[in-house]
């Protein structure tokens, strides 16, 4: 539960972070995200018409399109379950958003190593997730669900009789309004991720940080894990 | 030859002239075995019998033919794009009646009820059984109207040829083909087995190029007739006014010493020398009343308007100005072909209805109307009141004679309370489109319109199925509850009316969604025209 | 293709101008429904000319074909039972299919191009050859017409006969008309036609008598005369019919704003790492997982 996986120390100074089905569901999210954001793309303007192309043509990404939001909600779904507990946000993230300023500016350099190696008395501590990722985490499951609600709507839209027009309607504008969102969201994680915080992308692949980086960004999980561990 | 003679002094009686026609239609039916000898062939030609009363003839009218049929007195009969047992009244009787031939040829574009009368689809409907028909029933197939050329007259008796479109289906013939051939093998048959009274058939005048498949050009022309010789000038008789083999170009044309030919009087003008005007399409029409003058052919003799005498005052002068039908100018009448003798002058007075022998119309007309000369108001044979002008009298028409054969039950209004009708959709024409898919598409399925109160009344919904019965038998078709039929109130009394349209049946493609609207229709026909009151009849109706 | 392209006037999903520079008058299909019998004689005769097959109908209560028109019928009557409230009663008759709008909310809707395309002489057409089977159309017409069909994924409409009045003949369901309800022509003389019609049934007691051209769609190549033109609902009509706010709103606004903010969100992450650069954390925080000797 909680930090659902048994603490696991792995050998030589790492430990697992990610699991492998926690890994392989985001990857699923992740390249299922990007298909619909590529297919979405070409039905958004047609100045990016070229990308259906290039997927096979524009009346098999109409076809595939939904597909592929299913499996996109699939993955949701199965993130929600695994990380639900680990992405309420509590007063310490209240705290945290306080200097959430200086994060984004990366003023964390200024720390003294000292209080860096104790981890930023500077900034409130974090635990598994920090309140961008939780953000991004609820930002990604309504717009999930808002996707799939108007998605299926325009899906099945000629089965959809003359007196539920307003559905129609309603979903022409809000389908596209939650990629916006989503997009937005999908744009800043994949920056932080790959250029920003270094590691971050190797921890989702490979699924093991070290203690030292867990220690640094995640202090609070890290501790919950290693004190399990010293417990055990 | 009699004829009638001028009861008037200034009539022009044009029926004077029937001696000419009737000798010429002699000669084409029996050409050269037609002569001033025998008669012109009267003797072969078939003729009504004589009635019960002296001076009549039997009624061999539609519903008579069905009532002969269903007393044996009948062995054969020929049904040619006819679907008696559902277009005519009274189905049950016309199912009943067929089984009493030995013989039926049909002769039609697709299966129908009439052609499988003798199908246990069709006999459940008087609780009959197929193996016990003993009628022995030919089915032939025909061309329909776009398979083969002839011509199509419309009410207004305009005469329009019309041209093959494609070639017929599989062995599909035209009607006249068909004709043919069997009248060439009957004649075969005659001749060399000899019978009761083979002489028609023997003396028949069968001269077209091609005997099994008569061209029916040939056909308009000797419908039109010919000179057999060379005809005289009737004012001048030294003047050859027709040289023999010339198509006639007038009625005066015809004569009565069996030197012309002619199929039908009234045709002669639609091909002359100058060829079948019936395939005429000059769209000018410089009178501006839609006369188009010389589009196709109007009989009689291209009058498109008959009477038209009466279109013009005492003096000869239009009483309409802007609808001017003929008008005198002084020689001549002129505007549209004159129904009149054409050089008559107004101050004459000749009568205008020429074919009469006292040259005006008639009030009362003994002899050829059933009632009359009074008006009066008759309720149907099948009425839901009490006729209100003899409301201990006479209900309905007392020269209108039901038939009396066990089928021919009349029902009351106690039992049946309801009016019901028959009426025809533009989607479908007759029995025949239910073989066409798209008319199948317009109007699926057998349906009766109800009121909707009367719908209320009973708990009907529209689509439920329901039962109308009369006294000559019941259908099952979906309810159509509408608005559009409002109760009446008939002398004091609150009537509702159903309709039903009528051209559904069993065969046809696809499954066959309907019942024939005629199980439940009688066949009591008007005394004048002898056409059937299948449009007002009494009903009861319930859920089904 | 050919001559055709030369008259395409708008076309959907398309970021440049659409090709055509032929000026050719608009033209119109005028519907007097005050003449019209229902007898389906236009039904037929659109099937028949687009060669689409019959659809397998059932009796539901009403002399109407089907509830809606659908892929292979692509014009329909409605039979309406109309009865007001002072008793009166109408059964009206209109025959349903495409409008040709001026301004398409179809076409409008769009997001594949070329799927449709609005020739200058007023005609909406489909080309299926293009078309993703989104069924966007569905949402930007304000009368219900385009149909989806099942087998091929595709939209069908009444085409006015384009192929036909290319060759100078007028449509289908025009020649096939018995009553001569239905005519063809520029649209300039057809509504001064209506006008008069429309006069002569005021005349004649018709008060509300009124020529249908919704000016909410710009104008229409399917012209029609309305008995009681007061209520169009009474014959099916939508009363002010336009592009629905919420695809305008999809199509315009929200389609800028929205590329602005992508460009802007990519460009910005640009910038930030410039400005910003990744996090710099102490050289043994960094996140090196030691590999085990396996």
């Amino acid at each position: 539960m909680a930090t659902m996986m048994k603490p696991v120390k792995v050998a030589y100074g790492n430990v697992l972070r990610y699991t492998f089905s926690e890994r392989l569901v985001h990857w699923a999210a992740a390249l299922s995200y990007i298909y619909l954001l590529l297919s979405g793309l070409a039905f958004w303007t047609p100045w990016m018409w070229w990308v259906a192309m290039m997927l096979g043509g524009g009346p098999v990404c109409r076809a595939v399109h939904p597909w592929m939001g299913l499996i996109f909600t699939l993955a949701v779904v199965l993130m929600y379950r695994m990380w639900l507990p680990d992405m309420r946000i509590t007063k310490t993230d209240l705290e945290w958003k306080k200097t959430i300023r200086a994060y984004v500016r990366n003023e964390e350099e200024e720390m003294h190593p000292v209080q860096a190696e104790r981890g930023f008395a500077r900034f409130a501590p974090v635990d598994r997730f920090n309140l961008g990722q939780k953000y991004l985490f609820w930002l990604m499951f309504w717009g999930g669900i808002t996707l799939l609600v108007t998605g299926l709507i325009l899906w099945f839209s000629d089965y959809l009789p003359w007196s539920l027009r307003f559905l129609q309607l309603i979903s022409v504008f809000l389908h596209p309004v939650a990629f916006l969102l989503t997009l937005g969201g999908f744009i800043i994680h994949v920056y932080m991720g790959t250029a920003v915080v270094r590691g971050g992308f190797s921890s989702v692949i490979r699924g093991e940080v070290s203690e030292r980086w867990a220690r640094y960004h995640h202090r609070l999980w890290y501790e919950r894990i290693t004190g399990a561990i010293a417990k055990k | 030859m009699i004829c009638p003679k001028p009861l008037r002094p200034d009539v022009m009686n044009f029926m004077a002239n029937y001696d000419r026609f009737a000798v010429s239609q002699f000669k084409a039916y029996y050409g050269k075995n037609a002569t001033q000898d025998n008669d012109f062939g009267f003797h072969l030609h078939p003729k009504l019998p004589v009635g019960a009363a002296p001076g009549t003839y039997q009624n061999w009218s539609w519903a008579y033919i069905f009532d002969h049929m269903y007393d044996g007195q009948m062995q054969g009969f020929f049904s040619f794009g006819m679907n008696p047992v559902a277009n005519g009244p009274h189905s049950r009787k016309a199912i009943a009646a067929l089984g009493k031939l030995k013989w039926l040829v049909v002769t039609e574009n697709f299966e129908t009820e009439t052609a499988s009368f003798w199908k246990d689809e069709v006999q459940w409907l008087n609780d009959g059984k197929s193996k016990d028909v003993q009628t022995e029933v030919f089915l032939l197939p025909a061309a329909n109207f776009a398979e083969k050329d002839g011509s199509f007259t419309n009410s207004a008796r305009w005469i329009v040829w019309k041209y093959k479109a494609v070639d017929p289906p599989g062995e599909a013939k035209p009607d006249q083909e068909i004709i043919a051939r069997i009248f060439l093998k009957v004649r075969e048959l005659y001749e060399n087995e000899g019978g009761k009274y083979p002489d028609p058939i023997k003396a028949l005048n069968w001269w077209y190029t091609s005997p099994t498949k008569p061209a029916l050009e040939e056909v308009a022309k000797e419908i039109n007739g010919w000179a057999l010789t060379d005809v005289m000038d009737e004012k001048d008789p030294k003047t050859v006014a027709l040289k023999a083999g010339d198509q006639l170009g007038k009625f005066y044309d015809a004569r009565a010493d069996g030197s012309t030919l002619s199929g039908n009087w009234l045709y002669i003008g639609s091909y002359t020398q100058a060829g079948n005007l019936t395939q005429r399409r000059n769209g000018a029409d410089p009178s501006g009343l839609g006369r188009y003058s010389e589009w196709a052919f109007n009989w009689p003799a291209n009058r498109r308007v008959m009477y038209n005498r009466c279109s013009a005052d005492a003096t000869g002068k239009p009483w309409d100005a802007t609808r001017a039908g003929i008008k005198w100018n002084g020689d001549k009448w002129v505007g549209d072909v004159p129904d009149y003798k054409p050089d008559s002058p107004p101050e004459a007075g000749m009568g205008a209805f020429i074919m009469n022998p006292e040259g005006v119309a008639r009030l009362f007309v003994p002899g050829q109307f059933a009632e009359g000369p009074w008006t009066e108001h008759y309720e149907p044979m099948e009425s839901p009141v009490q006729n209100p002008l003899h409301p201990d009298g006479q209900n309905s028409n007392p020269a209108a004679k039901p038939f009396k054969t066990q089928w021919d039950q009349l029902g009351k209004s106690d039992e049946y309370p309801i009016v019901a009708t028959t009426y025809r959709l533009t989607e479908h024409f007759h029995y025949w489109t239910k073989n066409n898919q798209y008319n199948i598409q317009g109007q699926p399925e057998f349906f009766v319109e109800i009121p909707e109160e009367l719908a209320a009344e009973k708990g009907i919904k529209s689509t439920q199925n329901v039962r109308v019965t009369s006294a000559r038998g019941s259908i099952v078709g979906k309810a159509m509850v509408t608005k559009r039929i409002k109760p009446m109130t008939i002398a004091g009394k609150k009537v509702y009316q159903i309709g039903m349209p009528i051209h559904w049946g069993f065969f046809g493609v696809g499954e066959q969604r309907g019942s024939i609207a005629n199980l439940v229709t009688h066949s009591v026909v008007d005394p004048n025209s002898f056409a059937p009151e299948y449009k007002g009849f009494l009903v009861k109706l319930e859920k089904a | 293709m050919s001559g055709k392209v030369l008259e395409i006037r708008a076309m959907s999903a398309t970021s440049t101008p659409a090709p055509g520079i032929r000026s050719t008058p608009v033209v119109a299909k005028l519907i007097d429904t005050s003449t019209c019998i229902g007898c389906k004689a236009c039904e037929v005769a659109c099937q028949e000319w687009n060669d689409l097959p019959a659809e397998t109908t059932v009796q539901i209560g009403t002399y109407q074909t089907l509830p809606e028109t659908t892929p292979n019928l692509w014009n329909l009557i409605k039979f309406n039972e109309h009865e007001t409230s002072d008793g009166a009663f109408h059964w009206l008759l209109r025959k349903d299919q495409c409008m040709h709008c001026a301004d398409p909310g179809c076409l409008t809707a769009c997001p594949a191009p070329g799927a449709i395309v609005q020739y200058n002489n007023g005609i909406v057409d489909f080309q299926q050859d293009n078309c993703i089977g989104c069924g966007y159309c569905i949402a930007g017409c304000p009368f219900n017409v385009p149909k989806m069909s099942r087998q091929t994924k595709k939209v069908y409409k009444c085409t006015l006969c384009v192929d036909r009045v290319s060759v100078g003949l007028e449509p289908a369901c025009i020649k096939a008309c018995p009553t001569n309800c239905l005519t063809f022509g520029s649209k300039d003389v057809l509504v001064q036609k209506a006008q008069s019609r429309v006069a002569q049934l005021k005349a004649a007691g018709f008060t509300q008598a009124a020529v249908y051209d919704p000016p909410g769609v710009g104008g229409t190549s399917v012209v029609t005369i309305l008995a009681y033109g007061d209520n169009p609902e009474a014959y099916g009509l939508p009363k002010d019919p336009n592009i629905s706010f919420a695809v305008q709103l999809w199509k315009s606004p929200l389609k800028w704003i929205g590329n602005l903010a992508i460009m802007g969100g990519i460009i910005g992450t640009f910038i930030h790492y410039l400005r910003f650069g990744p996090k710099h954390v102490p050289e043994d925080a960094e996140n090196k997982p030691m590999e085990a000797k396996r």
